[in-house]
Parts: structure tokens; sequence; C-alpha cells
């Protein structure tokens, strides 16, 4: 085979096929050197426990690539910080997604006050312990990544929830339209959250976790009368949340556009009511994922259900049982459902004939996923 | 034998090395560099037009290539435009077992599906061979692909004196 005859536009399609590999497809021969460090726009290094030598060697060596224009860097932060520090700086207007993890002391990225991330879009945190980085953390998201749309704190402890004030405090003056806060347990206590936080402009908002608690105030305070947004497309609240009354009615109310709603799973106010409600009112809702806090709740269809047409995932979690005639009713108003995922408690037959019954009710899903708690399996059924 | 015209008529088209072969009007439409010349004829006319030369392909890589068109004539197919956004996305399994093929004629695959501008062809053969390439040194990808290496003793000495963390990897 002459890979090598293939025309640069070829050549250039399938090296952009693994950002990943592009230094090392350099060295093949001069033909991939050319198209490669001229040509190639995406680029992707990973850097894990690299000696300081190796990390400064990476660093000269991209001054070769001179095309690059998108740099994803995903970033271990337990030895050599310094170093990866200085490798961010001096690559901060190519980098486009920084992945930073694994860090547990005062981070010297957020020392840099002279570097700006001028073309960072996402930037992802995880498993790390933010005690000592907690106070710099707004201001490098703030002030140094001025162009991040997409954020994200995933498996973190640590953060004050001060820190994470000023940043919901300012969001109407950044880009950020995307956040995903995902802590552990010994995660901030939302009941300070602030009550000044801007989201407005986002249009992905979501905190899942299974163990914090959040208190009442998380609601009221993030959620709240002054935060209608016609601009909020996807809200995911998945945690011990406690929502207070009317949780359901503020969703429907503040935030008319929805079209990606996940919601409970510890949820004190979640009922069965809201299920319709939801699904009555957002006649643009494409996927719901509705759980009930206990398992020995029923979803139960106690009002009508309106046809929704543009609903095609939908899930519902930890309830004791379904009864067939409410599945009948949900599949007929919902006849573009293309994936059901159920977790309940119950089963009345067995795991088999349950699917046989369900995909009788369902004639149109692609997809069907049963977890039956208590069982070790989750099934997962496609269907052509 | 049906007396009406069929609602599909049948195409012809002529191999580099004079081979014909028949296939569905549906179906070589997804090729857009053939599409193009069956605008210019009009579409009443294709019954009549004799078969389609195509000089830069050969009989064996047309055959592999009308049998993934009429296994995909009645799906939608996404632009170049749309291609251009695609890294992993979903691999349908009939085309994962169709790329089974040895490298020659995968090579003669992407040549043809560029030639005659099939996006969706395109983009799954080329992505066939970053796969192959994918997590392979530099040695192994010349191996691979039978690529001579091309550097002088001096510009390896002075790249791997440069790149030394890259061949450690």
């Amino acid at each position: 085979m002459e890979i090598n005859k293939l025309p640069p536009e070829l050549l250039i399609q399938i090296f952009n096929y693994m950002p990943e590999m592009i230094v090392n497809v350099a060295k093949v021969c001069k033909y991939f050197n050319v198209i490669a460090t001229s040509q190639i726009k995406n680029l992707s290094i990973i850097f894990e426990r690299e000696s300081e030598e190796k990390i400064i060697s990476i660093s000269d060596e991209l001054n070769n690539f001179k095309s690059i224009h998108n740099m994803k860097l995903a970033c271990s932060l337990d030895v050599n910080i310094a170093e990866k520090a200085d490798f961010c700086a001096m690559h901060s207007n190519k980098i486009t997604h920084l992945i930073l993890s694994d860090f547990s002391f005062l981070n010297p990225f957020f020392d840099q006050h002279d570097v700006i991330f001028t073309k960072l879009h996402t930037l992802e945190i995880i498993n790390s312990d933010l005690t000592s980085s907690s106070e710099e953390l707004p201001s490098f998201i703030l002030k140094t990544c001025i162009a991040l749309k997409n954020l994200k704190i995933s498996g973190c402890s640590g953060l004050e929830i001060e820190s994470l004030n000023e940043i919901g405090r300012n969001l109407c003056n950044t880009k950020i339209e995307k956040i995903e806060l995902h802590p552990t347990y010994s995660y901030y206590d939302m009941r300070n959250i602030d009550e000044s936080w801007t989201i407005e402009n986002l249009k992905t908002l979501s905190v899942r976790s299974k163990l914090v608690v959040m208190k009442k105030n998380f609601v009221r305070n993030m959620l709240g009368n002054r935060r209608k947004s016609l601009n909020l497309k996807r809200l995911e609240l998945i945690a011990e949340l406690h929502f207070g009354s009317n949780f359901i009615s503020t969703i429907l109310q503040q935030f008319p556009n929805l079209e990606h709603l996940a919601i409970g799973k510890g949820v004190t106010e979640i009922r069965n009511n809201d299920f319709t409600d939801i699904c009555n009112q957002y006649n643009q809702l494409k996927t719901l994922e509705y759980h009930f806090i206990h398992h020995d709740e029923n979803l139960e269809l106690k009002h009508r259900l309106n046809v929704n047409e543009s609903l095609q995932s939908l899930t519902i979690g930890i309830t004791k049982i379904i009864n067939f005639n409410d599945l009948t009713r949900i599949s007929k108003s919902f006849p573009n459902l293309k994936k059901l995922s159920l977790i309940v408690y119950y089963v009345i037959s067995s795991n088999e004939e349950y699917i046989k019954r369900i995909i009788k009710i369902f004639p149109h899903i692609k997809e069907f996923n049963l977890n039956h708690i208590g069982q070790l399996e989750n099934i997962k059924i496609i269907l052509n | 034998m049906d007396i009406d015209r069929p609602s599909d008529p049948q195409v012809s088209v002529v191999s580099s090395d004079g081979t014909m072969f028949h296939t569905t009007l549906k179906s070589i439409l997804l090729s857009g560099t053939i599409k193009d010349m069956i605008e210019h004829i009009g579409e009443g006319g294709v019954e009549n037009m004799g078969a389609i030369p195509l000089q830069n392909v050969d009989s064996k890589t047309l055959e592999i290539v009308i049998k993934w068109i009429e296994h995909h004539k009645d799906n939608i197919q996404p632009t170049s435009e749309e291609i251009k956004d695609k890294t992993a996305d979903f691999i349908d399994p009939w085309d994962e077992n169709f790329l089974e093929m040895d490298l020659d004629k995968l090579y003669n695959l992407i040549t043809a599906a560029n030639y005659l501008n099939i996006p969706q062809l395109l983009w799954l053969s080329t992505r066939k061979i970053a796969m192959l390439i994918k997590n392979r040194t530099p040695q192994e990808i010349r191996s691979l692909f039978n690529i001579e290496d091309d550097w002088t003793p001096q510009e390896i000495e002075a790249v791997q004196k440069e790149n030394q963390w890259c061949e450690e990897k």
C-alpha cells in the first residue's frame, strides 16, 4: 500500500482522526513531516509522569508545528507541576481544551498572572483536592481563561463555597455557557450559595452527585425568581438536593425553553404529578431523566398526559414499579421515543418476560435499558 | 419482467480495465462525481446515455464500491461539510466488516471514493487507516505501509535528539 503516495488532502483527513499521533507521524518520512507540521490543525497531548526534560523537549518540538490551532492537553499535576505549568504558559495561545487532574497543592497555573489562555474554550478540573487552590481558582477562570465556554469541575473536593460564588456571580461577564459540577462527598455546602449567581447566559447547568447534600437554599438562590432564562436548554439536578415546595413549577416558569431535563435521586419534592406537568408543558423536550428519592414510590399517571412528539429519550428511575397501563399511555403520548430506560425495584414477571412486554408496548424504540434494583447487571437491548 | 419504466432505472459503469458493471440509479447517485455527470445529461436521458466510463477505478475496486453503494442506497448520506466534523462516530457493524480487506484494496478504495466523491465511504476508509496507525511507533508505521525511511542519518540524529520523548512513549 502506497499510503505515502496519497495526495495531501487525504493524508490530512487521515491525520485529523488521530491528533494524539501527529508528532509520531511526523517522523515517519519527510512527506508526512511536511504535512503534519504545516497542515494539521488539531493536536492532542497527554502528560502523566513524564520527566522534566521530556516535558521541555515536547514543548520545543511543538514549535515546529506551525499550523496547530487547537491543542487538547490532559495534564496530571501530581508531579513536575512547574514544568507542566510552563508548558501551558508557552502554548497558551494554542490550547483550546485543558484537562487538569490529580493536583493537591497550590497550583502554579493559578499564579501566572501574565498568562492569558486566549483560545481555551473547555476547562475540566477532575479528581483533585482544591483546598489550597480554592482562592486562586475564580481569578484563573474569570480573568485568565477569557474565551472559556465550558467549565467542568468533577470528582474534586475542597472548593470553598465563596470561590464557587465568585465564579457564579460573574458568569454574565464571561462567555461561559455550560457548567457541570459533579462534586464528591465533602464538597461545598450549598446552603451558603450566593443569591447573585448570574446564570442567564447558560445553555447547560448540570449538578450530578450521588452523595452531596445540598440544602434548600441552593435552589432558591441559584434558580430563584430572578433567574428566568430563555437560554437554558439543559438542566440536570441529580443529587441529594432539597428543592423546597413548588420546585417543578419554578423550573417550568423560569426555564421555558428546556430541551433536556434530568432531576431527582434524593430530591424530596418530586411527585407523581410533576411528571405529567413536565411532559405536558415542555413540548420541545428531547430527553427526560426523572428519578424518585425512594424505591417505594410508584410512578402513577393520575392526570392526562398530552402527546409530546419531541421526546426521544426517557429515563424513569428508582420507582417501585410502573404498571403496564401507564406505560401504554406513555408509549402513546411519546410516539417518537427512541430510547427508554427504567430503573425499577419490582418486576412482576421474569426479566425476559418483562422485556418482551415492554417491547410490545413500545414498538418504535431502538434501545431499552432495564436496571432491576438488586440485580448485578444492567440489561441493554438494542432493537432494529 | 417489468414492462413499465422501473422506478429505479439501471445504470452501467465501465472500469478503467474495461469491465462493465450494472447497478441502479439510486445507488450510483451516492457518487457526487457521477451525480454531476448525470445532472448534466438530465435524468430523462439516463436510460439512453450508455455506460459511464470511470478511467480512475479498476474493476476490482469498482466491484467493492458498487457493493457499498448498493448497501447504502436508502440511507441518508452526510455531506462533505458534515463529514469534516466527524471523528470517532459510531460505525455500522456492516461497514466495519466491509472494511476488513488488505491494505492494497483499502488504498484503492480510498482513491476511488475520493475520485467518485462519496464522502461517507471516504470517511470510513480513511478512518480505517487512522485506526491502523494509532498507537504505533514511526518505525512500525513504516513497516506496516512499506514506507521508505528517507531521512538522512544526520536528519534522524537531529530529530531523535529533539524528540527523544516520543520514542520513549
